[in-house]
């Protein structure tokens, strides 16, 4: 159309430059409006996949083994799931919508010139072949340091997070000029690589566009002493400046797609990392049904931890338990005898070797994890909260919303009532980040409510009750009696207050099994029992005390 | 939404010029240099297209002149081999001074933070100033980067290409500018929708990483409950707002480009008909056309590239104010030059009439608190949930202020204290511990030096936590974040060997052994009766051998001290103690 106007001005031929105007205004109405449409539509399905990405990379990560999952660090996974998605979504997004933007480019242009003069087109594009090798060298360069600046990214966020995850202790400590330090070193690690990036892509740019202006003169040299020479019309020498010029984004475009693809590419590799790792097996083996069996059954159960460096292997060892259904269970033992470690194995937390650990008479392997947890409740020692309203934190993990009477009925049952009236929001109270604002005590007894709500068949209680008022946690195993009689219990304490009135006692020790039996019969019997008996005896506490422990943190 | 929503206060330019000026001024040569380099660079853009328009007009001549056509060619090599070595030292330039000018930017950000009172981190989940350092710190880095210059470079092309568009004909180029002032509205227009849409990406984003770290963090708490489902319900929900806002700000810029395009179309049809219609009268030549053509893609795509960058300046400024609403948080840690503290062992300390309410609760935690602890002595607090023992030390560290009342260390008010001073002189032991990501070694020395093994491990048999650590890797043992491979109890005892490695003047033990099981306990009841010789220490426990072993004891019941004597003397007074010591 250029060229039409172009030669018909010397013609004075004023249709044929009108006409060449319109037309020109047309194509370039119809190109914004194909445009605004496939860019909706690239860039659009790019924030789609961006969507679908963080909804997998969050689902995987619950569903991850947490023997694997407690070795990689936090603040590393935020930054995969932002920093490299979103990297992955500017490859699939802008990186497409520009590469396929510069093919068009070509397919339209290169016939148009060669169809007005051969020489000129291979003139045109003569450097057009140097453009690939800049980007590979380039590039190749730019996706070593990119992925290598994302690693930094990653080592100062997870920093990050874990200062202000600590900012108590770090304060208690006055520590903060210390972690300023670390993260000073750590922030410039980053800045070294960046700063080696930048020189490597200032590099990058000019030399393309130069690349364009050598076409140019090459066009301006050959193609004037054409005109001259009368072999082209104007038109056309005209018009070839402008294809030069036209295809010199294109040109552009290929480099930075590249490198949007290579970051792309790289930030897929990191993601691929953690989605890589197999996610827990909900079914391990077919469900075999035994009759006749206790509700709990533990046969021969080993567990070895990780060693870390060549330390000894140290873990769990145990031959045979049971636990029917109704019975009250304590299991008593000094720290690290492997009791946390026990419950965990048996709500397949860590997973138990097969045929080892058997509940309502099947494989626990065998039954779907979701069901296994539904009907097993654990209270941990350390509870941990979300910062999100009360009645969400009790009615976590269960299908649909609990109705309020059941929630009240839990509340009561741990005596909470009256605290959380006395909450701004009651029930719709947020709790702070780790739920701050409640003390140790009153985070246990949420803990616990939470474990109730579920009507489990068995509570495995982990120390519980650590931080709560012993005339409390009286009461709440009073309520816990009377409310819930046929619930199963498994009770792991430090506080040996309760253990005359439970069914049976487990003694453990460095993984083992040491005695098991009454209350009486162990005193007599075991002299750990009868040592630790003595010890909590003579502490305040065993006795109806309310002095009790509240968190400072 | 399951977060309380974060506000940011909207900041003028000038405020945002004011705080950021001064962290751009060190880089002041480079950035200078880079734009100066950047002006050479677009010159020699502005005259190319004249060059060849001169070089059209040269061959379309009736009887043209070769040399003048060589002089034209070589001067355009001449200009753009120029034009490529300035383009790499002004892109070098100005991206290696926003680098610096980014790391200088996180560390300020990340120091201010860590200085912000505790009150901030109960207000503020961790994902919320972690998008502060790692997110707004490289919008605004992409701001001092890449968009500065190429900003400065658009605004001198335009107004270049204006210039010398009159200089070469007036009539013509008030006629291809007919589109300029709708343009012009049409970036208004659009901008003001999408600093609106930019803004909720920005807030849903950052609810998405503050969901994110949190729920990240406790996986296994997730899985105990299995609640994977409910918990992939709210993230879905959140990251469809993300999502949806996205969308919206996706819809507004594909609008807003073809637009411009658009209007590029217009007036380039307008060039050529009225340009071409007034060349067949004569009253223009042929090059000046040429010329036209070449300054209009000038004109419009640096204009659709400023808006571009307009976005991503929106983009900054929701970065910068958000960054400037954590550095005009007030910081608790104030630095005072050539201070010689009093030793804590010695000096007294003195509650007068202190009440202190929680800004989270309605009722008072603690109220009308007169007590006294001379230096030197052991002070053991007793009482039951909620009785505000444990407020009681967070006034002392000063993570609160008392609501009323004061507070005084050796007659100084607990305010005239350096807070650096006061905590680094306190050894504390809390019952929920956070352990760091490193060794042992530097979870036991918190990265000081000039402490030796022998040292450290000789604490840790004090500690009664050796055995535990020896078979794992002794003082190498790798310590995951948040200390997941210890159990309650051996974080509890690894924390108390950190406070005697460290042998504070003053200690705070806030039910340090609830979680020690009962032998190791009454091992560590020798390592604490050694602790409490010759300092002053602060104790709340509930073991009546610990109390026993303290000077003195205070009872707390609702917020209120209700008794304070030594042991006798409470057992003689038959009142809220002595009750529990019978019942017991």
């Amino acid at each position: 159309m250029v060229r039409e106007a172009i030669d018909g001005i010397p013609e004075k031929n004023v249709p044929r430059v009108l006409w060449a105007g319109a037309g020109f205004l047309f194509l370039m109405v119809c190109q914004s409006g194909l445009r605004y449409v496939w860019r909706m539509y690239l860039m659009g399905t790019s924030h789609r996949i961006a969507r679908g990405l963080r909804l997998d990379l969050y689902n995987h990560l619950q569903n991850l083994p947490l023997a694997r999952y407690q070795t990689i660090r936090t603040g590393d996974l935020m930054s995969r799931a932002t920093n490299d998605i979103q990297a992955i979504r500017e490859a699939v997004g802008p990186g497409v919508l520009i590469t396929v933007d510069a093919i068009i480019s070509f397919l339209i242009f290169v016939p148009v010139m060669l169809y007005l003069s051969v020489k000129l087109t291979i003139l045109a594009l003569l450097f057009a072949p140097l453009v690939p090798w800049i980007t590979t060298t380039v590039g190749d360069r730019i996706d070593r340091l990119f992925e290598s600046m994302q690693v930094k990214m990653s080592n100062i966020s997870a920093f990050t997070q874990e200062t202000f995850g600590g900012i108590r202790l770090i304060k208690s400590l006055v520590l903060e000029n210390r972690v300023r330090q670390r993260f000073f070193d750590l922030s410039e690690e980053y800045q070294e690589e960046g700063i080696r990036m930048a020189s490597c892509e200032a590099r990058f740019t000019p030399s393309l566009t130069v690349l364009t202006h050598l076409g140019l003169f090459m066009i301006l040299i050959v193609g004037g002493m054409d005109v001259i020479n009368g072999a082209i019309t104007v038109g056309t020498f005209v018009a070839f400046q402008r294809f030069v010029v036209q295809l010199s984004w294109p040109m552009e475009a290929i480099g930075w797609a590249v490198t949007m693809s290579r970051e792309g590419v790289a930030a897929h590799r990191r993601l691929q990392q953690i989605l890589g790792i197999p996610q827990v097996t909900s079914v391990r083996t077919p469900a075999v049904e035994r009759k006749e069996a206790p509700l709990l059954e533990i046969n021969h159960l080993h567990h070895a931890y990780e060693s870390n460096g060549d330390g000894d292997h140290f873990g769990l060892k145990l031959s045979h338990l049971k636990v029917h259904e109704g019975q009250k269970i304590g299991v008593v033992g000094p720290v690290g005898a492997g009791k946390s470690t026990l419950f965990n194995l048996i709500v397949r937390l860590y997973e138990p070797p097969e045929e080892t650990v058997f509940f309502e008479g099947k494989d626990v392997a065998s039954i779907p994890l979701v069901e296994l947890r539904r009907k097993i409740s654990t209270v941990e020692q350390q509870v941990f909260l979300f910062s999100e309203k009360v009645t969400t934190n009790i009615e976590l993990g269960m299908p649909g919303s609990v109705d309020g009477q059941e929630a009240r009925k839990v509340i009561r049952t741990v005596c909470m009532e009256d605290e959380i009236e006395e909450l701004h929001d009651k029930y719709d109270t947020y709790l702070g980040e780790r739920g701050v604002n409640l003390s140790g005590g009153q985070k246990q007894r949420l803990a616990l409510a939470r474990a109730l709500i579920r009507k489990p068949r068995l509570l495995l209680l982990d120390d519980a009750f650590s931080a709560v008022d012993v005339e409390i946690e009286r009461r709440i195993l009073r309520n816990l009696l009377t409310e819930y009689p046929d619930l199963t219990l498994i009770f792991a304490s430090h506080r040996l207050s309760i253990m005359p009135s439970l069914d049976e006692i487990w003694i453990l020790d460095k993984g083992k099994l040491v005695a098991k039996g009454h209350h009486q019969q162990l005193l007599q019997s075991v002299s750990l029992y009868g040592a630790l008996w003595q010890t909590s005896e003579r502490s305040l506490e065993s006795r109806k005390d309310s002095l009790e422990a509240d968190s400072i943190l | 939404m399951s977060l309380r929503p974060e506000k940011t206060d909207s900041f003028s330019y000038r405020d945002l010029a004011r705080h950021f000026l001064p962290i751009v001024r060190p880089y002041s040569l480079r950035f200078g240099a880079g734009i100066s380099l950047i002006v050479l660079s677009t010159g020699i853009d502005l005259l190319t297209p004249i060059l060849l328009g001169r070089a059209v007009d040269t061959v379309a001549m009736p009887s043209p002149d070769r040399a003048l056509l060589y002089r034209i060619c070589w001067l355009f090599l001449g200009l753009v081999a120029a034009k490529y070595v300035f383009d790499i030292f002004k892109a070098y330039l100005i991206q290696s001074a926003g680098e610096k000018v980014k790391h200088d930017l996180r560390t300020l950000l990340f120091t201010r933070i860590a200085h912000l009172p505790v009150t901030y981190f109960d207000r503020n989940p961790i994902g919320r100033p972690l998008t502060r350092v790692v997110n707004d710190v490289r919008t605004l880095g992409e701001l001092f980067g890449a968009s500065i210059s190429m900003t400065v470079l658009d605004v001198l092309i335009i107004t270049g290409t204006l210039g010398a568009m009159f200089w070469l004909n007036w009539q013509l180029a008030l006629v291809v500018l007919i589109t300029f002032p709708l343009i012009v509205v049409a970036v208004q227009i659009f901008s003001k929708h999408l600093h609106t849409a930019y803004r909720a990406v920005r807030t849903h984003l950052s609810e998405m990483n503050a969901f994110l770290g949190e729920n990240v963090g406790a996986v296994a708490t997730i899985q105990r409950l299995a609640a994977q489902g409910p918990r992939m319900d709210t993230f879905s929900g959140i990251v469809d707002k993300h999502y949806g806002a996205q969308m919206k700000s996706l819809r507004t810029y594909a609008l807003m480009q073809p637009t411009i395009h658009s209007l590029n179309g217009v007036a380039m049809a307008t060039l050529i008909g009225v340009g071409g219609y007034w060349a067949i009268q004569g009253k223009i030549t042929l090059g000046v056309i040429v010329a036209f053509l070449g300054y209009n893609r000038n004109l419009f795509y640096p204009l659709r590239d400023l808006i571009e960058k307009y976005n991503l300046i929106l983009n900054a400024k929701v970065s910068a104010e958000r960054v400037l609403d954590i550095l005009e948080e007030p910081v608790e840690m104030e630095y005072r030059e050539g201070r010689d503290p009093a030793r804590l062992s010695d000096i007294d300390i003195e509650f007068r009439d202190v009440s202190f309410r929680y800004p989270t609760r309605d009722q008072n935690a603690l109220t009308d608190i007169n007590l006294k602890i001379p230096g030197g002595s052991s002070l053991a607090i007793v009482g039951a949930t909620g009785a505000g023992k444990s407020s009681l030390i967070r006034l002392l560290l000063r993570f609160y202020e008392p609501t009323r009342g004061t507070i005084s260390f050796g007659g100084k008010n607990l305010t005239e204290w350096d807070k650096a001073d006061l905590r680094s002189q306190i050894g504390v032991v809390h019952q929920e511990i956070y352990l760091f990501q490193g060794t042992v070694r530097e979870n036991l020395t918190l990265g000081k030096a000039g402490f030796s093994d022998e040292l450290l491990i000789e604490k840790c048999r004090q500690a009664q936590i050796w055995d535990a650590l020896e078979s794992r890797g002794g003082l190498d043992m790798e310590v995951h974040e948040g200390g997941s491979d210890f159990s309650v109890g051996e974080k509890q005892l690894l924390s108390f060997a950190r406070v005697l490695v460290f042998d504070p003047p003053m200690i705070v033990l806030d039910e340090a052994t609830a979680s020690v099981d009962r032998q190791n306990e009454h091992h560590l009841m020798e390592a604490i009766r050694q602790i409490l010789r010759d300092r002053t220490s602060i104790i709340i426990a509930h073991r009546l051998s610990t109390i026993e072993a303290c000077d003195n004891i205070a009872v707390f019941e609702h917020g209120e001290l209700k008794e304070i004597g030594s042991f006798d003397e409470l057992i003689q007074k038959k009142g809220l103690f002595w009750n529990f010591h019978q019942i017991q």
